[in-house]
């Protein structure tokens, strides 16, 4: 009895160590949240508890900004992670199916860019792509970031797909499938958790990118993306604080959708062994 | 040779690419890109950091060797900004770790009941937060006066220790370093899980027949056989703080002792418009990544 009770207890003493730390964690949206239906003094009176009326209007005051943002941050990285899924999953593909002269020196060379870190191109690249007339335009922020991307994703298929089993293979050209029929009926239902995962940590790291676009995107109002959209507001004067987190909590929307349908396959894309030694 | 069947002619190399054709031009958009946009701006960073180039003769520089290098090596601002990356780095092992070790493994051990998948799916939900919304509401905590910090602070009748958090040279660095709190879940998190359900669940049974507490099993079982993963996010962490300024860019532009390198190399280029002297401060982080990733690489290859 005396040991049930024991395991009892100090199962509910992790479970409200666990609790506190994530109320600690959401705090902030939930202060986001509720300081973005208040006006400066409510925000100020009534820090911690919601107040009434709700002031939705914080919402209709800055939607067509962050709308607009949003947009530019559709864009960019939408095309950032639909050109770095198809050529990495290209080449992935090439290097764990088949044999060519070279293959082994060809992957040798993609790997050693993991080397090469963004601080040392980050100069030299803005002068590129000035010289090549596209700052100020979508491409300066996208064509880069897919260069960037696609290493890592190879680097985390390429073991995957070799590892498929060969049968699968054989009795699909038995079955007389093409290449392309073998890729997406064989191949690809097989890593597509690896797949999503994988698309999504590109997702988050071009969503979430600040330094590159605010260098190539900045001079144009009409392209800021989400991210700089938000920094824009450390600049504002006379602040309304109400607004300013109704615009957090807009842009933090997409990001949620997205992860929510995708959250199983992100977990068990991860956690299926993604990093070992 | 012998291995080849006699009446199988062994291929020449050219027939071999050719019938391959189909491999290398799946692997010229790659390729392309790399070349294009990591290579050539890395080679010219390396060559341009030998030019006095500047705003000024943007279209004409100089060749001066080494100059800048030497120019660098006596900059006491550059070096400073060093000791205050470390401060950073070491801060970010210590905080991620500290909070994430244990509340995976609390978490791992609730196995797949309802209790752990639902603090599993809790802290992944940091993630799906954009980054400078964090970054935001960080700086608007911090804030003096009105903000979340100084409220705090008042209505628990320690308003007269309030500072300007982020312009005072005592509290500034400290302050970043906490922002954050509680560091808890997010990509380290999952790494981490990935890492303990790969243990052979064998190993903790025979361990609780032998009657280890929990902690002991944590300590002599999953801890050592988490070290690899420790490894790879320490790595990581490291790397990409070193080339990570979003943070100092926002709250303090660097000031009141938050200056990091790579930050210093930004104002060369962006602020100072002194594009040599900036892509040699990128030459000389790029070789110290490189260092760490080489020692890494020894060091994981000398563990197995």
């Amino acid at each position: 009895m005396g040991m049930q009770m024991r395991k009892r207890l100090s199962k509910l003493a992790v479970f409200a160590i666990l609790m506190f730390i994530v109320v600690c964690t959401f705090f902030p949206y939930y202060f986001m949240l509720i300081s973005s239906l208040k006006n400066n003094s409510e925000i100020a009176a009534h820090p911690f508890t919601m107040t009434l009326p709700l002031r939705f209007e914080n919402y209709t005051s800055s939607y067509r900004m962050i709308l607009q943002y949003l947009k530019n941050s559709v864009i960019v990285t939408g095309c950032t992670v639909a050109g770095t899924s198809i050529i990495a999953v290209l080449s992935a593909y090439v290097f764990a199916r088949f044999n060519f002269p070279g293959k082994t020196f060809l992957y040798m060379f993609i790997l050693s860019f993991m080397m090469i870190p963004s601080v040392l191109t980050l100069i030299p690249m803005y002068v590129l792509v000035s010289d090549m007339g596209m700052i100020g335009t979508y491409l300066s922020a996208i064509l880069p970031a897919i260069a960037t991307a696609q290493i890592q994703f190879i680097v985390i298929l390429v073991p995957y797909i070799e590892g498929l089993p060969q049968d699968l293979f054989d009795a699909a050209r038995l079955d007389g499938a093409n290449q392309l029929q073998t890729f997406f009926y064989v191949t690809e239902p097989l890593i597509r958790a690896t797949l999503t995962s994988q698309m999504l940590l590109t997702f988050l790291n071009s969503w979430n990118d600040f330094i590159w676009p605010m260098l190539t995107l900045s001079s144009n109002k009409e392209l800021k993306t989400i991210t700089l959209g938000l920094y824009s507001y450390r600049d504002v004067q006379q602040i309304l604080y109400g607004p300013m987190f109704a615009g957090f909590f807009m842009a933090s929307i997409p990001l949620i959708l997205l992860f929510s349908f995708n959250m199983k396959h992100f977990i068990s894309g991860l956690t299926t062994g993604a990093v070992k030694g | 040779m012998s291995m080849i069947p006699s009446g199988i002619p062994k291929k020449s190399l050219l027939k071999r690419v050719y019938e391959a054709r189909w491999c290398y031009i799946a692997l010229i958009p790659t390729l392309a890109m790399l070349c294009t946009f990591t290579l050539y701006p890395a080679l010219s960073g390396v060559y341009r950091s030998l030019f006095r180039w500047k705003t000024k003769n943007y279209f004409s520089p100089e060749f001066e060797g080494l100059s800048q290098y030497i120019k660098l090596f006596a900059d006491g601002d550059f070096w400073a900004s060093f000791g205050t990356l470390v401060i950073f780095l070491i801060a970010g092992f210590i905080t991620s770790f500290a909070v994430n070790l244990p509340i995976t493994y609390l978490i791992f051990r609730m196995k797949d009941g309802r209790a752990g998948k639902f603090f599993q799916r809790a802290f992944v939900v940091p993630m799906m937060i954009p980054g400078m919304v964090g970054t935001m509401y960080w700086r608007f905590f911090y804030q003096h006066g009105n903000g979340v910090l100084d409220t705090i602070l008042n209505s628990v009748g320690l308003g007269h220790m309030s500072r300007i958090w982020l312009a005072d040279n005592a509290v500034t660095l400290p302050a970043m370093l906490l922002k954050g709190f509680p560091f808890a879940g997010g990509f380290t998190m999952l790494i981490l899980l990935s890492g303990l359900l790969n243990v052979d669940s064998a190993l903790e049974e025979s361990a609780q027949i032998d009657g280890a507490s929990p902690w002991r099993i944590f300590r002599s079982i999953y801890l050592p056989l988490l070290v690899p993963q420790i490894k790879v996010l320490s790595i990581l962490g490291m790397i990409s703080g070193i080339q990570d300024f979003g943070t100092q860019l926002v709250f303090t532009s660097g000031r009141y002792g938050t200056m990091v390198p790579a930050y210093y190399m930004y104002q060369s280029a962006f602020i100072n418009g002194n594009y040599g002297y900036a892509t040699a401060q990128g030459v000389v982080l790029f070789s110290i990544i490189l260092i760490i990733t080489l020692m890494q690489q020894k060091f994981i290859k000398r563990a197995d």
